[in-house]
């Protein structure tokens, strides 16, 4: 079936609607659509989307835009160190750190439809630059909205901090209200510069009809360090792409990961550790509890180029399942072309343990209670995880608030 | 009314039959013992007491001041006033000693009121010093990585904190070195008292010593097979099960 977004006419009138924009940005629309318009029609078999409802994620039922589509807010001021601004505001006022845009080519690990349409149509998300050795204590918050409606809203968002400069940023994403679907498609660029460490933590809190998309490529230059902790709680579906590229000698790359599934939510998580340079350290841990009917899908590729010496990496995907409905499939991956090199990955699932569960109950903890302390708990490693101590407690009530809504 | 009363408890797991018309009565204000060989049924015997799901029973009650727990979850059991201190307690993972026993006290409190975490650390603090118990543990996963007599007094530090009505201690005493099972043993002896029944499984007679029982059973092949004072566990002590079997297997 057809969505709106590929008529031309759509396109055009689109266009219009961003009139204002220069034409360098008109362009860049231009040339995305067009590749858009001419993606060979979806595989049947396509080993990116393996085991996922891949149609869940379609477009059809909300193949408009919003009118008015609600502005990504941000919280922390530009500075002379930093610039901090929406995305419409960066097309007027830094052309320059958008001209990266043309040459950026997304996560690529199965949604390039999703891609190339945010490349199109984007009318939200931020930037985020950080200046040369500028440290900032306070973290950056950016509270993003899906659309209501039936309605879908694509945005982009560029990250660079450059050498030297340390940042935390924080990004929440929510529904415009609790009860109507929309879809929500986000793309991330991040750059981290020599020695420039950048931590950020996502939390999704969709409302339960809605489907987010969020695709991310995070490079990482020389000494650079990133960490990710990701708390994917809301939505009825969430597919998750995310490349971290080492570019730079000796770059950390730390992706965490955890998701709560309730009712028949999905979590389809795609990611790649790619070592390009040597003396490179990832580790990546996705973490899934699942209740109910939900349903998670991780697929990890670990690759080690032939010039990644002495690269270390891990990769650990862990489900745990709270009923006999829930589902969890996993497809970890190597691809190591370097011979010195320490590699691991591993995946496991398993039931909720009966015993530990007794052993709760026989204090006096019910039941529910006791799962949630259970779910909380095997949570634990991904939410100490974060660098900012006053942060974790926040992350474990965002968790425990998702349990019993 | 009183009492922890059991009367022709039968109790299987899968084919198996363990528990065989087992009677047996602990009032409150009193402290009892069962001994008996490996494998006689004294876990099994405090886990269905205790709700666990593995076993079925097949027959019999249990009515614990009148209320029949059988049936009952096991938080249930728990919240009416029975405390099982395990064998083997179970590590889990990610979830520190505070919150565990936080969640645990708040069970018992009225929907809505919460508690009042300034005098529970207090509380929970002051328990951890008479055990011995450092501070730090507050905020290490519930038995994980804990030594076996961490384990133990870990257990019975949260038997402190809940206030049971009645509580089995399934061989608390294994495990713990010599001052241990001294400070382990004053901590069961605190927790005596006229409202409340303690019931001790134990192997030795070295830690009866230190909780001297009302009666002591002996329990072999599901069932208690004889009763009798703190003399009792002395016997067993010089003479061993086998004239006990051979009593059993003659009537
Ligand atoms: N969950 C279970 N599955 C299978 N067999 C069980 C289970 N629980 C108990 N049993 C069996 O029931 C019998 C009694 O076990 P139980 O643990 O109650 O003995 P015990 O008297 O506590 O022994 P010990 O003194 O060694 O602790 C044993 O033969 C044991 O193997
Ligand atoms: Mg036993």
């Amino acid at each position: 079936m057809k969505t709106s977004f590929e008529s031309s006419d759509f396109f055009q009138a689109f266009s219009e609607k961003r009139s204002w924009e220069p034409g360098w940005m008109a362009d860049f629309r231009k040339d995305s659509w067009n590749r858009f318009a001419t993606l060979p029609k979806t595989k049947i078999k396509d080993e990116k989307w393996r085991f996922s409802p891949r149609t869940r994620f379609g477009y059809n039922d909300c193949d408009q835009l919003t009118d008015s589509p609600k502005p990504t807010t941000l919280e922390g001021k530009s500075s002379k160190n930093v610039i901090f601004e929406s995305f419409d505001q960066a097309i007027l006022d830094h052309p320059k750190l958008l001209s990266i845009l043309p040459s950026c080519t997304g996560p690529k690990l199965g949604s390039d439809e999703t891609f190339l349409l945010g490349s199109s149509f984007s009318e939200s998300g931020f930037i985020l630059k950080a200046k040369e050795e500028h440290k900032e204590e306070e973290a950056f918050i950016c509270r993003h909205f899906a659309p209501n409606q039936n309605r879908s809203l694509f945005q982009q968002s560029i990250v660079s901090i450059d050498p030297f400069a340390e940042v935390t940023l924080i990004e929440y994403f929510d529904s415009e209200d609790q009860s109507s679907t929309g879809i929500l498609s986000n793309l991330s660029h991040i750059q981290v510069g020599e020695g420039a460490k950048l931590n950020r933590i996502v939390v999704q809190r969709l409302n339960n009809h809605s489907t987010f998309n969020h695709l991310e490529k995070i490079e990482l230059g020389r000494n650079a360090q990133f960490t990710n902790i990701s708390l994917q709680l809301g939505s009825a579906q969430t597919r998750v792409e995310s490349r971290g590229d080492i570019i730079g000698d000796a770059g950390e790359f730390n992706n965490y990961s955890l998701s709560l599934g309730r009712n028949n939510q999905l979590f389809d998580q795609r990611t790649i550790q790619h070592h390009i340079a040597p003396h490179g350290k990832s580790n990546l841990l996705f973490k899934n509890a699942l209740l109910e009917n939900s349903k998670a899908i991780f697929s990890g590729l670990i690759k080690v180029d032939p010039k990644a010496q002495n690269t270390d990496s891990f990769q650990t995907n862990r489900n745990l399942l709270l009923s006999k409905e829930a589902e969890a499939s996993s497809l970890p991956g190597l691809e190591i072309l370097a011979n010195e090199v320490k590699c691991s990955h591993g995946a496991t699932t398993s039931k909720i343990d009966e015993q530990e569960l007794f052993y709760l109950q026989s204090r006096g903890i019910p039941k529910s209670t006791a799962e949630k302390l259970i779910v909380l708990g095997f949570f634990e490693d991904i939410i100490g995880q974060t660098p900012n101590p006053d942060l974790v407690e926040s992350l474990r009530d965002e968790v425990s608030k998702f349990f019993h809504t | 009314m009183s009492t922890l009363q059991i009367d022709n408890l039968s109790a299987s797991v899968g084919k198996e039959q363990i528990l065989n018309n087992l009677n047996f009565t602990l009032p409150k204000g009193e402290v009892h013992a069962i001994m008996g060989p490996n494998g006689s049924g004294k876990s099994t015997l405090s886990k269905v007491l205790a709700g666990h799901p593995d076993y079925q029973v097949t027959g019999g009650n249990a009515c614990m001041d009148g209320t029949e727990l059988l049936g009952l979850n096991p938080d249930e059991i728990a919240r009416l006033g029975l405390f099982l201190a395990f064998q083997y307690p179970v590590e889990v993972p990610g979830v520190s000693i505070a919150n565990f026993i936080r969640a645990a006290v708040k069970s018992r409190l009225p929907e809505g009121e919460s508690i009042k975490a300034v005098e529970f650390y207090k509380e929970l603090y002051l328990k951890m010093d008479d055990l011995g118990m450092d501070r730090s543990f507050t905020s290490r996963s519930m038995n994980e990585g804990f030594s076996g007599g961490e384990k133990k007094r870990c257990e019975i530090l949260q038997m402190s904190m809940l206030n049971p009505k009645y509580c089995i201690l399934d061989e608390t005493d294994s495990g713990l070195d010599i001052d241990a099972l001294r400070v382990v043993s004053e901590g069961i002896n605190q927790m005596k008292n006229p409202d409340r029944g303690i019931l001790v499984i134990t192997h030795y007679q070295r830690l009866l010593d230190y909780i001297v029982p009302d009666k002591v059973h002996v329990m072999w092949e599901g069932r208690i097979v004889r009763s009798g004072d703190k003399t009792l566990a002395l016997e067993l002590e010089d003479k061993g099960y086998d004239w006990i079997k051979e009593e059993v297997a003659a009537a």
